[in-house]
């Protein structure tokens, strides 16, 4: 069962993972977003499952919270608003693919797809889907054949560093708090 | 290029007086191998992993250029600009005309021990561009003024109250701050300096010839927004870096993290492939990857070809008994360690760094837990007879001991000496052996000789 062997994994490296519902998203999000008291939230709106986005965006309005997605240009191309994502405290992305053997959640780069939510905010909450856990990094990069995107990043926990006396220490540059939400059931 | 001449006799002398830093180097270098030692248990194919790199990575140093002009085409078709080095001061060259030509002015920088190397932050900021290091560790010996001490944990040598002194000083924050407080210092610091910088500047753990992709490791991030976040990125990559296929990579990874911090796979790894493409809201305008040489293709042609194969995990440090009791300053030397005392001399000359095989005490440590089977002590050993052309005295001394006779002669006159006290004649001759340890005295009564003739006579 991958899916346990992701959880272990997951749960070893320090990622907050829960296995719920798509009805009980919207408490979990308004929980969440209350807590951190979060006045901004970086979203990129691209590559979501359409249920799962309407809930999320949502609730996060409900919550009173701005959000902060990159633009679409006239050219069709994506920007972000940079001053705007710099000091959202909570970044949502949705995670199409999670790795069983070292816990990690993969973000490829693409128009709209917004990576950087996932690195600047302090607190980061991952979305995927149950079906979406891979067993492993090799067979995960095989599915790309020669299309590989410009950036392809694995995440595996939160920004760590042991520069000073061997000392682990979360939140260098990084998300300190990585949340990895699993939605269980078929709602696509 | 250094205008010290490395003498590792004299700094060892002084590091080991030093306890506090030898105390610091000591407590990390414990944990790191700790947690090697853990998660190679926790890896049942760790021996079979450790013979494919071997076997994949002699493959490679055995065709060095045939990789590179692989890579370099991949990643040119990625969209990458790749220039060649052929050394060190080229490819500061070609930094500062790619920093010129873009007017960039301000650069965040991830840590590379090529860039360390090329003495890339020097050159660009001769050249009027500000670098910031960014890793924690990096940054703490930037503040410092100091070269890193190891090759994954820079700052090793300094503890948290120096860390904090140097904070207050140099950055303001408030006295004797904790450990989670000095980092939290240092993302506010940092952060500004990514969202601003023209240039985000980077090594690479792997460049991979079929895609042209750049692999980087990192656990707090700063790769990640170097990579991402500024205009201009450029990548300072060694071409002994390359490995054939993204598919070999996964395999390489779990050696490399396993071997460097005792984990599965690092907080963040980041796959770069070419610069930002149409339509993307992130990444850089364009990508400069500096594919360095710097003797690697000489020394792939020589004797000591297989330490090309090093990942830089720095595991042959942490375990080293000599880098445990000098740290990693006396080697006065980009690389230091069992692998810095075989890569230093090769890349900078023997003449250079003529003590460094001999800061080994050939227990094999070294080469017991290197990630890829590199035989260290066979080249730091190897490396002394290149140094020493042996001496009239030990020419003698070998010829005494193929001839019976003499032999036996000088046995006689040994003990006799020996009894008497080094003294007189002997002592200059035996300065070098006797500087750090008392001669020993002969046993009373016959020597073994004569013990055996009488023993084999009685039977």
């Amino acid at each position: 069962m991958i899916l346990n062997q992701y959880l272990a994994k997951a749960q070893g490296v320090g990622v907050h993972v829960e296995l719920l519902s798509l009805s009980d998203l919207n408490r979990r999000l308004a929980a969440l977003v209350g807590e951190l008291k979060a006045k901004s939230v970086a979203l990129p709106l691209i590559g979501w499952p359409e249920p799962l986005l309407r809930t999320v965006k949502t609730e996060v309005e409900k919550c009173g919270s701005a959000t902060v997605s990159p633009r679409r240009r006239m050219d069709g191309g994506y920007e972000w608003n940079r001053p705007a994502l710099g000091s959202a405290n909570l970044g949502i992305t949705f995670c199409g693919a999670f790795i069983a053997e070292t816990g990690s959640l993969a973000f490829p780069s693409g128009p709209g797809l917004g990576t950087l939510a996932s690195l600047l905010p302090e607190t980061h909450l991952a979305l995927s889907c149950a079906k979406d856990c891979r067993p492993d990094l090799g067979g995960y990069l095989a599915e790309f054949g020669a299309d590989i995107p410009s950036r392809l990043t694995f995440v595996t926990g939160p920004s760590r560093t042991g520069d000073i006396e061997a000392s682990m220490t979360t939140c260098v540059h990084g998300p300190g708090r990585v949340l990895h939400w699993i939605i269980t059931g078929d709602f696509s | 290029m250094s205008p010290i001449v490395p003498n590792f006799r004299k700094a060892s002398r002084e590091a080991v007086r030093n306890s506090q830093v030898i105390a610091a180097v000591r407590k990390t270098a414990n944990l790191l191998s700790g947690m090697m030692a853990l998660a190679v248990a926790n890896t049942p194919d760790f021996e079979a992993l450790r013979n494919y790199g071997r076997t994949r990575k002699l493959e490679i140093s055995g065709d060095l250029e045939k990789y590179a002009q692989s890579f370099a085409a991949n990643a040119q078709a990625a969209g990458a600009v790749v220039h060649r080095a052929k050394d060190a001061a080229e490819a500061a060259r070609l930094a500062i005309k790619i920093a010129a030509d873009n007017g960039a002015k301000t650069a965040v920088k991830g840590k590379s021990m090529t860039a360390e190397e090329v003495e890339l932050n020097e050159a660009l900021e001769a050249a009027g561009v500000t670098v910031t290091e960014t890793d924690l560790g990096e940054f703490i010996i930037q503040l410092a003024n100091e070269k890193p001490s190891h090759i994954m944990a820079p700052a090793i040598h300094r503890s948290r109250a120096q860390v904090a002194e140097l904070f207050t000083d140099r950055l303001g924050t408030p006295p004797d701050l904790s450990v989670e407080a000095l980092v939290a210092a240092a993302r506010k610091e940092l952060r500004e300096k990514f969202l601003a910088a023209d240039m985000g500047i980077t090594g690479g753990n792997f460049a991979i010839a079929d895609t042209g992709a750049i692999v980087l490791l990192s656990n707090e991030g700063n790769i990640r927004m170097a990579t991402t976040l500024p205009r201009i990125q450029l990548a300072v990559v060694g071409i002994d870096k390359i490995i054939p296929e993204m598919a070999d990579m996964p395999k390489f990874l779990a050696l490399l993290a396993r071997s460097a911090a005792g984990q599965t796979i690092s907080s963040y790894l980041s796959i770069v492939t070419g610069p930002r493409r149409a339509g993307e809201e992130e990444g850089p305008e364009q990508l400069h990857i500096i594919l360095l040489d710097n003797g690697r293709s000489r020394i792939a042609k020589g004797p000591y070809r297989e330490i090309l194969h090093c990942l830089h995990c720095g595991a042959c440090l942490s375990h080293c008994p000599v880098y445990r009791a000098v740290g990693g300053h006396a080697y006065q030397a980009v690389y230091p360690g069992p692998m810095g005392s075989v890569l230093s001399p090769l890349i900078s000359g023997l003449e250079i760094y003529a003590d460094l095989p001999n800061a080994c005490t050939l227990c094999g440590r070294c080469a017991e837990v290197c990630p890829v089977c590199v035989p260290l002590p066979d080249y730091l050993r190897d490396l002394r007879s290149d140094v020493n052309k042996p001496p009239l005295m030990m020419k003698m001394a070998a010829f005494g001991a193929h001839t019976p006779s003499l032999y036996r002669l000088g046995m006689i006159a040994m003990r006799q000496m020996l009894k008497k006290g080094v003294k007189g004649l002997m002592a200059p001759a035996l300065k070098e052996w006797t500087v750090c340890r008392e001669p020993p005295e002969p046993q009373a009564g016959e020597s073994f000789r004569d013990w055996w003739k009488t023993r084999s006579h009685g039977q």
